[in-house]
């Protein structure tokens, strides 16, 4: 699993990176940065999927 | 791919909300499967698949009409998950972009699960299923991969040229093409990650997931 988890944040580095030199062109008003999305998209997701299996683990 | 707000017709939009919250509630209880199955490992694995989608969504490309094209993972989270544990990924994921960072419309978010859930994902995966009887793993990977991701553009078209918004003998040609050819390149991702993925996120022994 630690590796998946390096695998992932390593792939979130290199679209981060891509995003940054090559924007959509669409017009996004007071986003956040591209790296700081990248980075808070991906903790936010897996804290939905890690806190759902603490959950389902406590309660089983 | 991401259907803003202002884009669809509320009615419309109000149908597709409830076509997605019904897959998604029957996807979530067809997960309880899995997770008497795997465990709580089941939403490790969908975790990890979910992070992975959303970085390979960053990868956008705009087109015309105030749209843009990206990788969807539907096909990579319906052959690592299982169709319904990647409907739910992939609805998770949406409804975080929507959420926190504005990427997808509030009121188009069940067309938006419509199009990269349910087509890009739980139909991929029985195209996949289905292909894959006649060849090799890898090549049905990428077959359904690239037809559910341009089925998938093609609905997201559909939408768009219903509510009037944009003509559709506009906006589907130029999706349409689009996704045609970054379909090629999903696909061949595609069967890369699902490769890596399956070494990195291999099952204990006697864990396998229920399909």
């Amino acid at each position: 699993m630690k590796k998946a988890l390096l695998f992932v944040l390593a792939v979130t580095a290199i679209a981060s990176f891509f995003v940054s030199v090559n924007p959509d062109g669409l017009a996004h008003e007071g986003r956040i940065s591209t790296v700081s999305e990248a980075i808070a998209g991906v903790l936010i997701t897996l804290s939905v999927f890690w806190l759902a299996a603490f959950m389902y683990k406590e309660k089983n | 791919m991401h259907i803003p707000d202002g884009l669809i017709d509320l009615k419309l939009s109000a149908g597709l909300i409830g076509t997605a919250g019904a897959a998604v509630i029957y996807s979530l209880y067809k997960l309880r499967d899995a997770l008497a199955v795997s465990g709580e490992n089941t939403l490790y694995r969908m975790g990890m698949v979910a992070a992975l989608i959303f970085s390979a969504q960053m990868f956008k490309f705009p087109i015309d009409n105030g749209t843009s094209v990206h990788l969807i993972g539907g096909a990579l989270a319906a052959v690592l998950l299982g169709p319904f544990a990647g409907t739910v990924v992939i609805s998770v994921v949406l409804t975080i972009q929507m959420l926190f960072f504005a990427d997808g419309g509030v009121l188009p978010l069940g067309a938006n699960i419509v199009n990269m859930a349910l087509v890009g994902t739980i139909l991929c995966y029985y195209i996949y299923y289905a292909i894959k009887q006649w060849v090799p793993e890898w090549l049905a990977i990428i077959a359904a991969s690239w037809i559910s991701l341009v089925l998938a553009d093609f609905s997201c078209a559909l939408e768009i040229g219903l509510s009037g918004t944009i003509p559709f003998g506009d906006v589907t040609p130029a999706m349409v093409k689009a996704y045609a050819v970054i379909g090629t390149i999903e696909a061949f991702i595609t069967v890369a990650l699902v490769y890596v993925l399956r070494s990195l996120l291999s099952p204990p022994e006697g864990h396998k997931v229920k399909q």
